[in-house]
């Protein structure tokens, strides 16, 4: 946050159109971003606009039709273990058990079954999954979920966390604990963290950086810095003014027709 | 418009009443020529039912056929033949047929078994089935542990290898099944297809009515290894069977078609007491189209079957023979008797053999 | 009676299985009440099952005694038959029921088998790969609307008595289950695949750790209906001809020497056997789609 903190993430005039039946649709443009190594960002916009297809091209599953994106000085290619990838619909594999799940990438790594067990139940421990390992996720709630996807996208020690509006299919309740879940493992991990959202009230519960998307192609609107100390109050009158100016922000923004 | 249609309905009228005056006048005219319809099941390429076939051919008897010249209107529901005699008394139990031509052993299965009413007015021939084996089988307890192929379960030619099995100590199992040092085992295969089935190995014997016997030995499929006459000398194989209640309500007509059987038989003899000639060729140009063989087979095969319509002596005893067997193989339940309100083996025979209808036409 | 438990297990499971659909959140908690239901579920199904089949019984033994021919024996000559069947070999085939059945069921288990080990990898490749599904596909779509039955007297002849019947069965299970799997492939979410690539899954990986378990409960639908058609085509093509007997040849014999009740009792066999095995199938179906939290 200070200016001393390393930068990790670098996105420079990014554009992504996708094609059309009668030309095509830009979903991106001229985007720039920079984000600091352990900074907590989250990117916020309304519905229909490039947030999803942002973070994919930063997870390496969508290519950008220009500009760059570069994790740690390097040009991203492709998908990889560097990244770890949190899914609003969890994703998780249904055949396997919670430590299955959350041991996937060491798998594909050829980690011996030691060591990914030693790695998964510090996991397991981190987003209080214990005594749950070997259930299914069938037999899970929604909140455990996504406990699951978040120890697997840590389990390989990830550069970066990349959240596509990760309690977005969650209840209220459920929700804000999941919030504050988060804040204590991030604070434990000091991961960087990029989460997509499109609940003001979220994202300045969160964030260091709240960065406002205008509608589509999405460019950036405003950018605000949160210095609220945590563990945050909502009822705080300047926690409620900030949520108040950014949601007219972003209201004033999903009024206008999509361009 | 009115007058026109009532004349066109008078003419109508008396056009048909006409017609059927037509038909009913003349058939009382022609009394001495009279029609019987009937339906004729019969075997597929079994050449002891040759008689029938010359019997139905309008060449071979100079223009009309004898069934024809007999006043018979033979139909033939399933022309292709029925694959074995259990088919033909189903035939029979389906109301298709009314006469058939098949083995003694089927017609006392399931006429016993089904409760089909049947009765048997004639014999078709005697002896004609024949066990061929493949090189260095010289006995019949050679078998042991053999496969031979018979043409079903029901058939004549699967009991004479059950009473011969019994005679040798051996006991008949299923092919691919567990058996003991004397079994013997058989495989159902059609005897059109036998010969393919020695060629191939898998069987190492057979056992088929004619003319398959003959057309395995003489292309070298297999060995003679006996004729069914060797071990049972003069038995009944194949019979004319009539529907009982066909027979009570009509007995002119089996009367007429026995005639023409008769004469068909007495045809063949004549025509091979001579050797050659126009009927001679014409019998045996019938004989390989209807078995599917070359003449060399089907003159082999007439040489090892007696092409007899008589119900001898023995007849009735073969006949108790063959019942008394299926009881005894368990084959048919020796209740099935008694449902039939029949004292015992003889009782059921003679009630089966009804000679009356040869007796009044011979 | 063992094997009628067999049959009435799978229907046990099931109600534990429909009732048992929510989240499960500790399951030791459940238990007693999942006893409970399985208790209720199994006893009032049991009870449709017992009176569906008084039912039916009685009007065949009503339609056997109006109609008074050996050609629909009773019930209980039927029973008489089926006991029989099992104690003494049979006079024709030499062998007991038992025995009919084992022959069936081996040559059922090769074909099968056969059918699996060709059709999940052929349903993979196709499924997965464009270029395999575009040339697969029009063959697959000819061939598949064929009876298997069909193919019987060709196979017969062409392969003998031994493989004849298997192949039938091979055929019968084939196409179920190619077309399952190939289904299953296209199938897979989309997010599974981004997941997987995520955490660093190469092209072999998502064929191994995530389209192929993804399809397993596809290939258990086609397995299951593979399997109902399977029995018909074992009857078949045992009718045509097969070597060391199985319950097909057994209908046949005692059809052609005309005992009838015998024969039923062969029929009564082939329903059980296809009851059997294709409850069984829908059990491990069931459990195999909770499994993968369908």
């Amino acid at each position: 946050m200070d200016g001393g903190m390393k930068m990790i993430l670098q996105i420079t005039n990014l554009r992504k159109q996708f094609p059309k039946e009668n030309g095509s649709l830009v979903a991106i443009d001229d985007f720039n971003l920079e984000v600091e190594e352990g900074e907590f960002v989250c990117i916020l916009g309304p519905s229909g606009c490039g947030k999803t297809t942002l973070l994919r091209m930063i997870a390496g599953l969508d290519k950008p039709t220009s500009g760059s994106i570069k994790l740690k000085g390097k040009e991203i290619a492709n998908t990889g273990p560097d990244r770890g990838m949190v899914f609003q619909e969890f994703a998780l594999f249904p055949w396997r058990s919670v430590r299955k799940n959350i041991e996937f990438g060491l798998e594909i790594k050829n980690m011996p079954a030691a060591e990914r067990h030693k790695i998964s139940d510090k996991y397991i421990e981190l987003v209080g999954l214990k005594g749950f390992e070997d259930s299914h996720p069938y037999e899970l709630s929604g909140g455990m979920k996504q406990r699951v996807g978040i120890a697997r996208a840590l389990a390989n020690n990830p550069s970066i966390l990349l959240m596509d509006e990760p309690f977005g299919a969650l209840d209220a309740q459920t929700r804000n604990q999941m919030q504050k879940e988060l804040l204590r493992v991030w604070e434990e991990t000091r991961k960087t963290v990029v989460f997509i959202t499109h609940s003001v009230d979220e994202a300045v519960f969160l964030a260091d950086r709240v960065v406002v998307l205008t509608s589509r192609p999405s460019k950036i609107k405003e950018i605000f810095k949160i210095e609220h100390e945590r563990p945050r109050d909502r009822a705080d009158p300047s926690f409620l003014a900030l949520r108040k100016k950014i949601l007219s922000e972003l209201e004033s923004e999903a009024n206008q027709p999509s361009k | 418009m009115n007058r026109s249609v009532l004349i066109t309905i008078i003419v109508a009228v008396l056009l048909i009443g006409a017609g059927g005056a037509y038909v009913l006048l003349s058939s009382d005219d022609d009394g001495e020529n009279k029609t019987y319809d009937v339906r004729v099941g019969y075997l597929a390429g079994d050449l002891h039912q040759v008689a029938r076939v010359v019997a139905s051919d309008d060449d071979v008897n100079g223009g009309e056929s004898l069934f024809k010249e007999n006043g018979l209107n033979i139909s033939t529901p399933f022309a292709a033949g029925y694959a074995n005699g259990g088919s033909v008394m189903d035939a029979f139990a389906a109301d298709d047929i009314d006469i058939g031509f098949l083995g003694s052993p089927p017609a006392i299965l399931k006429s016993l078994n089904l409760k089909i009413d049947i009765i048997i007015v004639a014999m078709v021939n005697s002896e004609g089935s024949s066990v061929v084996v493949k090189d260095g089988i010289d006995n019949f307890t050679d078998l042991k542990g053999k496969t031979i192929a018979t043409p079903g379960v029901s058939s004549i030619q699967h009991l004479f290898l059950l009473e011969l099995a019994a005679a040798n100590g051996m006991n008949v199992k299923l092919d691919g099944t567990d058996g003991d040092d004397d079994t013997v085992f058989y495989v159902q295969v059609a005897p059109k297809d036998m010969q393919a089935a020695m060629d191939t190995n898998q069987v190492q014997a057979a056992i088929a009515w004619e003319p398959y016997g003959s057309q395995m030995i003489l292309s070298g499929a297999g060995e003679l290894l006996l004729w069914s006459g060797d071990v049972w000398p003069d038995h009944p194989c194949c019979v004319i069977a009539v529907s009982r209640s066909f027979a009570e309500t009509n007995p002119d007509t089996v009367e007429m078609f026995l005639k023409a059987f008769i004469q068909a038989n007495e045809m063949i003899d004549g025509a091979f007491d001579a050797g050659s000639g126009e009927t001679y060729d014409r019998i045996i140009t019938l004989a390989t189209e209807f078995s599917g063989t070359n003449e060399t087979v089907v003159l082999s095969s007439m040489e090892h079957m007696d092409l007899d319509y008589q119900i001898g002596d023995n007849f009735e005893t073969y006949l108790e023979d063959y019942t008394q067997s299926y009881i005894d193989l368990g084959l048919i339940p020796g209740s099935k008797l008694a449902d039939r309100d029949y004292a015992n083996v003889t009782e059921y025979v003679e009630d089966l053999v009804q000679v009356q209808y040869l007796e009044a036409v011979d | 009676m063992p094997a009628i438990c067999f049959i009435f297990l799978p229907i046990k499971y099931y109600y534990v299985r429909t009732h048992d659909e929510g989240v499960a959140v500790n399951k030791l908690n459940k238990f007693p009440k999942m006893l409970t239901r399985m208790r209720d579920g199994f006893l009032l199904n049991i009870g449709f099952a017992v009176l569906s089949i008084a039912i039916f019984l009685v009007i065949w033994y009503g339609l056997s005694i109006f109609l008074d021919t050996a050609y629909l024996p009773t019930p209980v000559e039927v029973w008489d038959a089926l006991v029989d069947s099992f104690n003494t070999p049979d006079p024709s085939l030499g062998v007991t029921m038992w025995d009919s059945i084992m022959a069936s069921l081996k040559r059922f288990v090769i074909g099968f088998v056969l059918a699996l080990a060709i059709a999940v990898p052929i349903g993979l490749i196709m499924g997965f790969s464009k270029f395999a599904g575009m040339i697969g596909k029009p063959i697959v779509e000819v061939f598949r609307p064929i009876p298997p039955i069909a193919w019987v007297p060709f196979l017969f002849v062409v392969t003998g008595m031994i493989w004849g019947p298997i192949l039938a069965i091979f055929i019968g299970v084939l196409f179920p289950v190619l077309s399952n799997v190939i289904f299953g492939v296209k199938s897979v979410e989309p997010q599974l695949i981004d997941a997987a690539r995520t955490q660093g899954a190469s092209k072999s990986d998502l064929f191994a750790k995530v389209v192929f378990p993804y399809t397993i409960p596809y290939m258990m639908t086609g397995i299951r209906i593979g399997l109902g058609i399977g029995w018909m085509c074992i009857v078949a093509a045992e009718m045509i001809g097969a070597r060391g007997g199985g319950v097909g040849i057994y209908i046949l014999t005692q059809a052609n020497i005309g005992r009838y009740d015998y024969m039923f009792a062969g029929m009564v066999v082939i329903a059980a056997l296809g009851l059997l095995t294709v409850e069984a199938a829908s059990y491990v179906e069931r459990r195999v789609s909770k499994w993968m939290g369908a």
